[in-house]
């Protein structure tokens, strides 16, 4: 290896030119990235909830929709009702749109005379008060759902924007948003969906971005300030923080990958992680910079040190970050594969561009170090004896952490829940909550009814089954409201006799009617009263024809496809908490097994994405954890050379974990897509500080012996250990000030766990090792 | 010498036809073909194959009856053979020149007509893209006619008319606010067609991939009627067309409407 060093620092040029390069390719890319903030859009392709999604948005022409409340304390009145006409009229004029649903625009089925109409239920906008009465009249005897187009307190009035699924829901949303944002009203206006949260979480994204970027660009100024004192300490760490991070970026934009909700974070995590190799060399090339040596001399004897631990650190590294694969979830996978990318490429950078830097430098003068290495040296020697002489007292200490921990184990909760990410004040909350309270919901579950053939949603049995499962729907917590092709059927069934409130039913297998017949009476024809049999199927298709007769094409569209085969009943919850959604989906599912029988039955909708998400985030979790230990142990393993110490070493992590954990559970923070990176993340990073733990005492164990070796290894290798980690948490720590309550607690944990990782590395493997002796520590060392 | 007379007649004949071609403005190409020769009344198989923009279909066949009342007004009579949820249910409509047309529906599985509520001419014909006034007669008045450029469509000679209503109840009630025609100059028969709504956008395009004379009379024996804005399709093909079969004025009534009798 260090001849790959020598390489370097006799042709530093050369090996800055290729970097330089590079960097240009990179950050010509990187102008391509793309932001993704949905997160159902990280999902895997194949697993049953995503593709019965994708096959209800390739029979179903819209699946997204806006809704906008208007507010308005006279919401009955011309003028308000003229500026919700304007609204939806200019609403349905925009190319994203598939439909809108509104109060102005209802299609409302009424009797007639001789028979049913179609009518919309506003020809102008109203003018008069006679006007409003009339239409306020007919919207609350239209029988059609309309609790999401009027609020239950009969103040608002919801528009629902239904957008087409060719387009970029969230682009739409911008569109809308930005729309609302312009209309010059009195009134209060509204606008939430999951385009709309998606917007704004995509917003949010890129001003974390701006935001926590720069923040740690500046602590980790601010760090090599405080330790180095000098431009060069500050310039080369920081050049490898930037450019690898340059590097990610672009080599994410020239694959293809999006910034999503996970990947977000990864310029923070490379940051932090990518400054402690050089905080190493250049500390390293402080130290033993002697006078009368040349830039080049220092430079190769701190490499010939430093070579192996920088390699072995950052493979641990990027194998605990590429653990996060094991989950499902597609975003997080990214998050692990290109950290991992950053973390070699950071690696590379430091063994590549700092000496190289450095060989082109005149050697330091004599730093005036001395004073502050004494005394975090005493420090150092106190805690070492503290370790030693009180080794019961320690291990009672860290007995008792993990009992306390464990007992928060049962206190954590699973919840993804995209409204409380966000934070309380937060438009996109505030409105989501408001417009959720008053209506019926905007999360919606699709159910498809699927039959065998063509016409079979027109079947009274299959109908009427839909009738019951919304009845049933209807009577949960959370459900606001459903609409499906069996509302319209009943409505169709009531007008035809005559508003008769008890034909507000489905038709039966068999309908009895009342019709008249023509007969011939002496010579004349006239119409009588008959009575008589006739299939309910019949009855359906007719009333479906007659509804044609002053209909669009497309009218059901939305409820059922064009051959009459599959149909889908929405239902609107109020609420994205996956635990309600949860309970629902399996009432649901329980209810259709006994009930339904008439057609096949799938449950799908955003409820449904957000429950798959959960699921993977409990066996993402799992996995995630396991592999990336297996990993750890395994690599750690070869390393040691011995299975004892690969163990060993990942014990302080365990002990970080069962922290985290209880930790949550104490803190109420809650196991989510977000919060479950935690612990890949913790591993990987932590793993560091054992490793170098571990190593150390082989080396000093080669010349002493029992306690004084685990003295003189807590001494030289802990200061450095809880520098490290004193570094990188608080690197991560600047994941707190995300505006997001899921990054700000991951922020919180990550910091967390580099200090219990840390304290497991300097406090429980030293007291393990003082109470047990293993033999592959006299025959290790010589690494 | 036969030779020598047939030379200077048929120049003679295309110098009037020339003649007259460049004197026509839009509004006389309209009306010579609307009133160009016609039946009084016919009878027709037709099939409607809609198709939405997943190329699904549903396919209708209809028994078609159709009576010049006078010049201005027609009845149609309509009756359904399949699907067969609704084989034998009857649409018929009474055109009325002044007013809303009436429209009834009669529902075998209910035994009744239904009075259908008039959406206006721009209400959608059986949930297809062509309107009631597509499929109707156009009428000359109410209309402004402008003559663009001649243009070659199948490389048939055609006129281009542009159609433009003259007021806005009529935009409003047809949907339109501009058609533009392309009649062939030979038979003076609209081969294609293309429909702008009221903010003058392509709404719909009318093609008609096959003509047929029959006794004596050009029909549209295939349309195509294209919604380019929500991508739908609707397309009318007739068979067995007859014409002028007397058929009495009692046909046309709401009794047999319902009793087919």
């Amino acid at each position: 290896m260090i001849k790959y060093t020598q390489k370097v620092v006799k042709h530093p040029w050369a090996a800055i030119g290729i970097i330089i390069l590079f960097t240009l390719v990179f950050a010509y890319f990187m102008r391509f990235i793309k932001m993704d903030p949905d997160i159902t859009s990280s999902l895997p392709k194949n697993i049953p909830a995503k593709l019965l999604y994708d096959r209800m948005t390739k029979i179903f022409p819209s699946r997204d929709f806006i809704l906008i409340a208007v507010e308005s304390d006279h919401l009955f009145s011309p003028a308000t009702l003229q500026t919700l006409y304007q609204i939806t009229e200019h609403l349905e004029d925009l190319p994203d749109v598939y439909s809108v649903m509104s109060p102005t625009n209802l299609k409302v089925i009424r009797g007639s005379e001789q028979g049913m109409e179609v009518k919309s239920i506003l020809k102008s906008p109203p003018s008069t008060l006679e006007d409003v009465n009339r239409f306020r009249q007919v919207l609350f005897h239209s029988d059609l759902p309309i609790e999401n187009i009027i609020s239950k307190d009969r103040r608002m009035a919801g528009i629902m924007v239904f957008l087409k699924n060719t387009v970029k829901p969230e682009d739409a949303a911008a569109q809308i948003v930005d729309y609302v944002n312009r209309l010059k009203t009195k009134d209060h206006v509204y606008v939430t969906g999951k385009p709309v949260l998606t917007l704004y979480l995509g917003r949010g994204m890129s001003r974390d971005m701006g935001m926590l970027f720069p923040g740690v660009i500046l602590l980790i100024i601010l760090i090599l300030l405080f330790s180095f004192r000098n431009v060069r300490g500050i310039l080369l760490p920081l050049s490898v923080v930037l450019i690898s991070v340059l590097w990610t970026i672009g080599l994410m934009a020239m694959l293809g990958v999006p910034i999503s909700h996970s990947t977000n974070m990864l310029p923070i995590l490379l940051s932090s992680i990518a400054v402690a190799d050089g905080i190493h060399i250049i500390n390293h090339y402080l130290n033993q910079a002697r006078p009368g040596m040349s830039s080049t001399q220092i430079i190769l004897k701190v490499m010939e040190e430093l070579n192996a631990p920088v390699i072995i650190t950052s493979v641990t590294t990027a194998f605990g970050f590429l653990a996060l694969n094991a989950s499902n979830i597609s975003s997080v996978g990214d998050l692990g594969i290109f950290t991992a990318t950053g973390v070699i490429f950071a690696m590379i950078f430091s063994l590549t561009f700092i000496p190289a830097a450095l060989a082109l430098m005149k050697p330091p003068k004599q730093t005036v170090k001395q004073k502050k290495t004494r005394l975090l040296n005493t420090l150092a020697v106190k805690y070492a004896d503290l370790i030693i002489n009180h080794k019961n007292w320690v291990l009672s200490f860290i007995v008792l952490v993990i009992i306390f921990s464990i007992l928060g184990f049962p206190r954590i909760k699973l919840e993804n829940n995209t409204i409380s990410n966000f934070p309380k004040d937060h438009p996109a909350r505030l409105d989501y909550e408001h417009i959720n309270r008053h209506f019926a919901g905007t999360t919606f579950l699709s159910i498809m009814v699927e039959g065998d053939s063509s016409g079979q949603m027109k079947e009274p049995r299959v109908l009427q089954q839909m009738a019951d499962l919304e009845t049933y729907l209807k009577d949960q917590p959370h459900v606001g409201g459903t609409l499906s092709l069996a509302d319209f059927i009943r409505r169709m069934n009531k007008v035809m006799h005559a508003d008769d409130s008890t034909y507000d039913r489905i038709p039966p297998e068999v309908a009895t009617e009342h019709g008249t017949d023509w007969v011939l009476e002496n010579g004349k024809w006239i119409q009588k009263e008959i009575s008589f049999k006739v299939p309910g199927r019949e009855v359906i298709a007719q009333y479906l024809q007659l509804y044609e007769m002053s209909g669009k094409p497309d009218d059901f569209a939305n409820l059922v496809d064009y051959r009459y085969k599959t149909a889908r009943i929405n239902a609107f919850i109020d609420t994205e908490s996956s635990n309600t959604l949860r309970t629902l989906d399996h009432k649901t599912r329980k209810y259709i097994k006994t009930h339904f029988n008439s057609a096949r039955v799938e449950l799908t909708g955003t409820s449904e994405l957000f429950l798959a998400i959960n699921d993977l985030v409990v066996s993402g979790q799992f996995y995630s954890i396991l592999v990336s230990l297996v990993l750890v142990i395994l690599v750690t393993s070869v390393l040691f050379r011995s299975l004892i110490l690969g163990l060993l070493n990942v014990i302080p992590l365990l002990f970080a974990m069962i922290f985290n954990f209880g930790f949550m559970g104490w803190a109420h923070i809650h196991l989510n897509i977000v919060t479950m990176l935690t612990s890949s993340i913790a591993i990987g990073v932590g793993v560091d500080y054992a490793v170098h733990l571990i190593h150390r005492y082989q080396w000093e164990y080669k010349n002493t012996e029992g306690p004084e070796a685990m003295r003189l290894t807590i001494i030289h290798a802990g200061v450095p250990i809880l520098l490290n980690a004193i570094t990188v948490g608080l690197g991560f720590a600047i994941l707190a000030f995300s505006i997001f309550t899921g990054v700000e607690q991951m922020g919180i944990l990550i910091s967390l766990a580099m200090f219990t990782s840390c304290f497991g590395a300097i406090a429980i493997l030293p007291v393990i090792f003082l109470f047990y002796r293993f033999k592959a520590i006299k025959h290790g060392g010589n690494s | 010498m036969k030779r020598f007379v047939f030379i200077p007649f048929s120049l003679l004949f295309i110098f009037t036809v020339f003649c007259s071609a460049q004197d026509l403005n839009g509004e006389q190409i309209m009306e010579r073909a609307l009133n160009k020769s016609s039946w009084k009344d016919m009878v027709g198989q037709v099939r409607l194959i809609l198709t939405n923009s997943r190329h699904e279909q549903r396919i209708r066949k209809i028994k078609m009856f159709n009576r010049k009342r006078n010049k201005d007004e027609s009845d149609m009579l309509m009756r359904f053979v399949a699907p067969a949820d609704v084989k034998g249910t009857g649409f018929l409509i009474i055109e009325h020149k002044n007013s809303d047309d009436d429209r009834y529906l009669y529902l075998p599985a209910l035994r009744r007509v239904k009075r259908i509520a008039s959406s206006g001419k721009g209400g959608n014909f059986m949930a297809s893209d062509f309107t009631y006034y597509d499929i109707g007669k156009p009428k000359l008045k109410g209309w402004k006619y402008k003559r663009l450029k001649d243009e070659k469509i199948d490389s048939f000679d055609c006129y281009t008319i542009e159609c433009i209503p003259a007021t806005a109840e009529i935009a409003r009630d047809t949907g339109y606010g501009k058609i533009i025609r392309w009649i062939r100059k030979d038979i003076l028969v609209t081969i294609r067609s293309e429909y702008y709504d009221r903010g003058l956008r392509l709404f719909k395009k009318l093609n008609v991939p096959e003509i047929q004379k029959i006794s004596g009379v050009w029909f549209q024996t295939d349309m195509i009627m294209q919604d380019i804005q929500n991508n739908h399709q609707s397309e009318m093909i007739f068979t067995d067309i007859k014409v002028n079969r007397n058929i009495p004025a009692s046909f046309f009534s709401q009794r047999y409407l319902q009793r087919g009798k």
